[in-house]
């Protein structure tokens, strides 16, 4: 017995060491000047890719389906629409057509088939709640074959930025519906984009090709190999062993910060980071029943050290927040009343609250302990990391907080239902950010709206938002998203706590990675292979 | 007639608590003669018959002389390494157990298991063993051997399967067979048929017996020599029909008077199978 | 016999029926409403309007014993309902996971039997030596780690470094190793030890004295009690195959096998009822077939058994 647990344990340690020898050591620079594919690792695999519906990944998605604009920089830019007007009233948009195009099955791309997706789109309204827009659609025109024209109910601002989305105003041929729509399921995915979907292997693989036919500048490389990869460790060694050439992940979803760091070092790959694209924050319930004091909101505040987050969490990669919206995003450049760190602050505003500190270093108010949980999706490692750090800060002012991380449903049925009192969220990025996300404030099954309920003034938030998403006049909008934010930020309902960057890591030898404005569009039309 | 086996001052130890278990015995086996080893459980009769054999515990460490004369050669069968003593046994020495019903492997054929002894011992190909088997069972007055042959032991009787090992043990054509209490489990119409397979093998082959059993009864129609065994070591040795009339040791008495009563059962029915009259 | 044979498939219907009920019962008690986690799954925003639509479409108003009722009368021609995630008919689904779960757990096997007899049989033969000592030690480490760390360790060693095999996916051929290899390491311990055991047993039954005294080969020994020892280590591997095809899971995650312990787990957490419910019904199927096949086979190996029946 004892030389078989001596053994033992000198097996193990024999392991160990060999697993902390082998970490280090980088791979050799692959040549790639001949590469006329790229590997594409993806924890998920693409799925259904019909462009009217939800049930795919929308970076393969964007792959095959164009729109009429396409949101580039910031701004709104031509996409399968060469040009357009916007009547005075803002209820018609002309929509001049690019001509000679066709969708790769030879059908041609003009009004009609644009209706005919306009009409689908409409006709599938309930799946399409989340979005204003197609409940604002009136009617669909045809005026000729390269002209059509979107009516609207209100005179809606954000009409161009929301046809330029991911999904759902994307045009699949009209040979790919199904009794005349697409919510049944389509079968077949042409669209007219750079790339052509060949092959499909359900939860193993997709491979996509280069449109030859393609009626703007081809793509450099000849074939993306769409690889499904479930777990994020096999794709890092995957990576390490030249079967992955490219990584990219919006939040949570990738690489994490750890490997990112040691990969940059390591000098066989480039890593590369975006702008900063959505806003990362934690969620305080106006309604639950500690929080529900904005004095202790308020003091919930001043007490997360977000410098500790940013630099020792988040590595400095991403840019501390003090306000929800970064001044980047389309009317947020506002001045808003900031908090910065201050545990003095933080104690003075509990004691004014009632709350007095308790023998056992918690505080206390007419018997009741200051205890409340932060609620988080347990499968994002780096969320309940930052959560033990504002746990450490809230204990330091005597507030006790439980951190609860829970698997995706769970977490999302108790942000439904309002049942926590602070919550991680995380905004929609661009372009989706400001209109989609603050429109969104307005849907109960959202944490946002649980976590608004409780405010005097939530009633008249979400009138003015419905407000906002019609006003034709910019001043006029512009001073009403004022007024939201600077509500809202005074509220205390949101703790900021960074500005979300998308990261990508490439083998050397892969140019042209770059970001689209959305975090969810992988623009593989651009990379090309070059030693 | 010479003698086949000389087996002097054997001592068998165990070597974990150097406890003694068999104490200086000595006796000699006779060409065509039966040495029987009478005493009780525990008495040590098997385990000297295992001790030459070389088939004892790994802890058990055997001291003496066992001198073996067969063909042309002499062993002391103590100190030859375990290759020779493989050859032995089987071959020239054979050895019949007591528990004949678990002596084989129960997923297995008998005739296989027969045929194999042979293969390995005689180099005969299976063919060529399983004739043999049937022939060797024949030889006892077994009923269509053909059948036998085909059986799994858990189909046959425990006396069958006893005389399945004798016959194996004959087809062999050993100079010694080891009986280790053959009839013990059986009851007195097989033990009457396997006593008189024993004395044919006696008469018509040649074959020293060394007949190991508790029965006194049997033992006196079969042995012409008796060793009695008790505790480990021999109390009394010499010949059967003298010690038999006139026991010297008290225990021999004992044992005597003890068990030649039980086996009263077992000499009727000797009384009413025996054709030739012979009677004890 | 096959009397037996026949009362056990019977048997079988009730059984079944029993279980797939039950699952049913369990999956519906869960809290969250699978219209809502349909929605959730594709992105989507829950609205009241959406999701009352999505419960009509789902059928999720009807009584339940109406809906259990329902799918078990098309169960039983085959229609497993469609997937509330891709709206795809779970039948097909299924079937198209479970040929490589079954051909990984069929390497696996293999690999568990070929090592298991192998190490069983020289441990159990050299009793007690260093031999045995070391090879039962290095087993029980080999047990000791845990799946997924083992995995990620034998790919990292295997595929990265010594570049012998790919890491993942259902490529070439021998992809199938790796994660055959990581899923075996689990059972190779118990199964050591059941042949090693067994054998030890038998080792000392009284055939083996009397081989020994007909001057047989130890070999020849040997193979008699090998094969008694593998009778009754074969019940306990046959049940091992459907602990095999369900226990899948981790490992399909890691190595990127599309098979269906992906499938069910991504089920479990999508809240997709007909998908848990075909699932756990094809794999109350597989226990309650292998088991009758098991007990048939030990039946059949004994000759003791096998007239009786």
């Amino acid at each position: 017995m004892k030389l078989k647990k001596g053994l033992a344990v000198l097996i193990t340690a024999v392991l160990c060491t060999s697993i902390l020898a082998g970490c280090s050591g980088a791979s050799a620079k692959t040549d790639v000047s001949t590469k006329e594919e790229l590997n594409y690792a993806c924890t998920k695999d693409i799925r259904d890719i019909n462009p009217h519906l939800y049930s795919g990944e929308m970076s393969a998605q964007n792959m095959v389906f164009e729109g009429l604009t396409k949101n580039e920089g910031g701004e709104v830019k031509p996409a399968l629409a060469e040009s357009w007007e916007i009547s005075a009233d803002g209820l018609e948009y002309t929509f001049h057509l690019r001509k000679g195009v066709t969708f790769t099955d030879g059908a041609a791309f003009n009004a009609a088939a644009v209706k005919l997706n306009m009409d689908a789109i409409v006709g599938n309204l309930e799946r399409h709640a989340w979005l204003d827009m197609v409940n604002e659609i009136k009617e669909n025109v045809v005026v000729d074959e390269h002209t059509f024209k979107l009516v609207l109910k209100h005179p809606y601002y954000p009409t161009l930025v929301e046809l330029g989305l991911t999904r759902p105003f994307r045009f699949i041929s009209p040979n790919c519906f199904v009794n005349g729509t697409t919510k049944e399921g389509v079968n077949g995915y042409v669209g007219t984009g750079p790339w052509v979907l060949s092959e499909h292997v359900d939860n193993q693989y997709a491979t996509f090709t280069q449109n030859e036919t393609y009626w703007g500048e081809k793509t450099k490389i000849k074939t993306i190999n769409w690889k499904v990869m479930p777990d994020p460790q096999t794709i890092l060694l995957a990576l390490q062993n030249g079967e992955v050439d490219l990584l990219f992940g919006a939040d949570g979803d990738q690489v994490d910060l750890d490997s990112y760091k040691k990969l940059e070092e390591e000098g066989a790959y480039k890593t590369y980071s975006s702008e900063p694209v959505a806003s990362r924050a934690i969620l305080i319930n106006s309604k639950a029943p500690i929080t529900k004091d904005i004095k202790v909101r308020e003091a919930i505040e001043y007490a997360v050290n977000k410098t500790n987050i940013i630099q020792g969490i988040l590595n400095g990669s991403e840019d501390q927040a003090d306000t929800l919206l970064s001044k980047d995003v389309p009317y947020c450049n506002i001045e808003l009343k900031t908090i910065t760190y201050n545990q003095e602050k933080t104690k003075q505003l509990l004691e004014e609250a009632g709350w007095k500190l308790g023998t056992d270093g918690v505080r206390e108010k007419d018997g009741q302990k200051c205890e409340i949980t932060l609620s988080y999706n347990s499968k994002n490692a780096q969320e309940g990391t930052i959560a033990t750090s504002i746990q450490a800060d809230l204990a330091a002012v005597g507030i006790k907080m439980n951190i609860l991380g829970e698997e995706k449903q769970a977490f999302l049925d108790r942000q439904k239902t309002g049942d926590f009192d602070l919550q991680y969220s995380l905004s929609w990025g661009t372009p989706y950010d400001p209109q989609s996300y603050v429109s969104s404030w307005r849907i109960p099954a959202h944490g946002d709206y649980q976590a608004q309920a409780g405010l005097e003034k939530k009633q008249w938030l979400d009138e003015t938002i419905t407000k906002i998403m019609t006003e034709s006049d910019e001043t006029k909008r512009a001073a009403m998203y004022k007024e939201v934010l600077t509500y809202i930020n005074d509220q205390f309902v949101y703790i900021p706590i960074s500005y979300s960057k998308t990261k990508a890591v490439a083998i050397t030898g892969l140019e042209g990675v770059t970001f689209n404005d959305s975090q969810y569009e992988i623009p593989f039309e651009k990379m090309y292979f070059s030693n | 007639m010479s003698v086949l086996l000389e087996v002097r001052n054997l001592r068998v130890t165990d070597e974990r608590d150097q406890d003694e278990i068999i104490h200086d015995v000595s006796f000699a086996v006779a060409e065509n003669s039966c040495l029987g080893i009478v005493g009780e459980s525990g008495s040590g009769k098997s385990m000297i018959t295992r001790a030459l054999l070389g088939i004892t515990n790994p802890w058990l460490k055997s001291q003496g002389l066992a001198v073996f004369k067969s063909r042309n050669s002499e062993l002391d069968l103590l100190r030859e390494d375990e290759n020779t003593m493989r050859k032995i046994r089987g071959k020239q020495i054979a050895m019949i157990l007591q528990d004949a019903m678990s002596a084989f492997d129960p997923i297995a054929k008998i005739g296989d298991q027969m045929a194999e002894t042979f293969v390995e011992n005689k180099q005969l190909t299976k063919k060529q063993s399983l004739t043999l088997a049937k022939e060797a069972l024949g030889l006892i007055n077994i009923h269509d051997p053909e059948q036998v042959l085909k059986k799994y032991p858990h189909q046959l009787s425990g006396g069958m399967l006893q005389r399945c090992m004798i016959a194996t043990a004959l087809a062999m054509e050993p100079d010694l067979i080891v009986a280790d209490e053959p009839t013990t489990a059986l009851d007195s119409i097989n033990q009457g048929q396997v006593v008189e397979e024993f004395k044919m093998i006696r008469e018509k082959m040649g074959t020293a017996l060394i007949f190991i059993s508790h029965d006194l009864g049997v033992v006196k129609h079969l042995s012409d020599r008796l060793l009695v065994m008790k505790d480990g070591a021999a109390v009394e040795y010499g010949d059967a029909a003298d010690i038999f009339a006139n026991p010297q040791h008290a225990y021999t008495k004992y044992l005597i008077d003890t068990r030649m009563e039980l086996t009263e059962s077992f000499r009727k029915a000797m009384r009413k199978g025996d054709h030739n009259g012979q009677s004890t | 016999m096959k009397n037996y044979i026949v009362k056990r498939l019977l048997w079988m219907i009730p059984i079944l029926i029993g279980i797939s009920f039950f699952a049913f019962v369990l999956i519906n008690l869960s809290p969250s409403d699978p219209a809502e986690v349909a929605i959730r799954v594709n992105e989507i925003t829950p609205t009241a309007e959406n999701i009352a639509q999505m419960r009509e479409q789902l059928g999720l108003d009807d009584p339940f014993m109406t809906r259990y009722l329902t799918w078990l009368s098309n169960a039983l021609q085959g229609d497993f309902g469609n997937s509330y995630a891709n709206n795809k008919p779970v039948g097909e689904e299924i079937a198209k996971a479970l040929p490589p779960t079954l051909y990984l757990a069929g390497v696996s096997l293999l690999i568990i039997v070929v090592v298991s007899v192998g190490a069983g049989v020289l441990c159990a033969v050299k009793e007690d030596s260093i031999t045995d000592k070391t090879m039962r030690a290095i087993v029980f480490v080999g047990t000791a780690i845990p799946g997924f760390w083992a995995g990620i360790l034998l790919m990292w060693l295997f595929a990265v470094k010594l570049k012998w095999l790919p890491t993942s996916g259902m490529t070439t051929p021998v992809a199938v190793l790796l994660p055959a290899v990581t899923l075996s390491l689990g059972y190779i311990a118990t199964y050591v030890r059941l042949i090693r055991n067994n054998m030890i047993h038998n080792k000392r039954e009284n055939y083996v004295l009397y081989g020994r005294v007909r001057g047989l080969k130890e070999q020849t020994i040997m193979k008699h009690v090998f094969k008694n020892s593998l009778q009754t280590s074969l019940t306990a591997l046959g049940m091992s195959i459907p602990k095999l095809i369900a226990g899948t899971v981790v490992i399909e995650n890691i190595f990127a096998w599309p098979g269906i312990g992906r499938l069910c787990v991504t089920a479990i957490f999508n809240r997709d009822f007909p998908m848990i419910q075909a699932y756990v019904l094809i794999m109350a199927v597989l226990f309650v077939f292998c088991n009758l096949l098991v007990d048939l086979g030990s039946v059949w190996i004994d000759p003791r058994r096998r007239k009786e029946a």
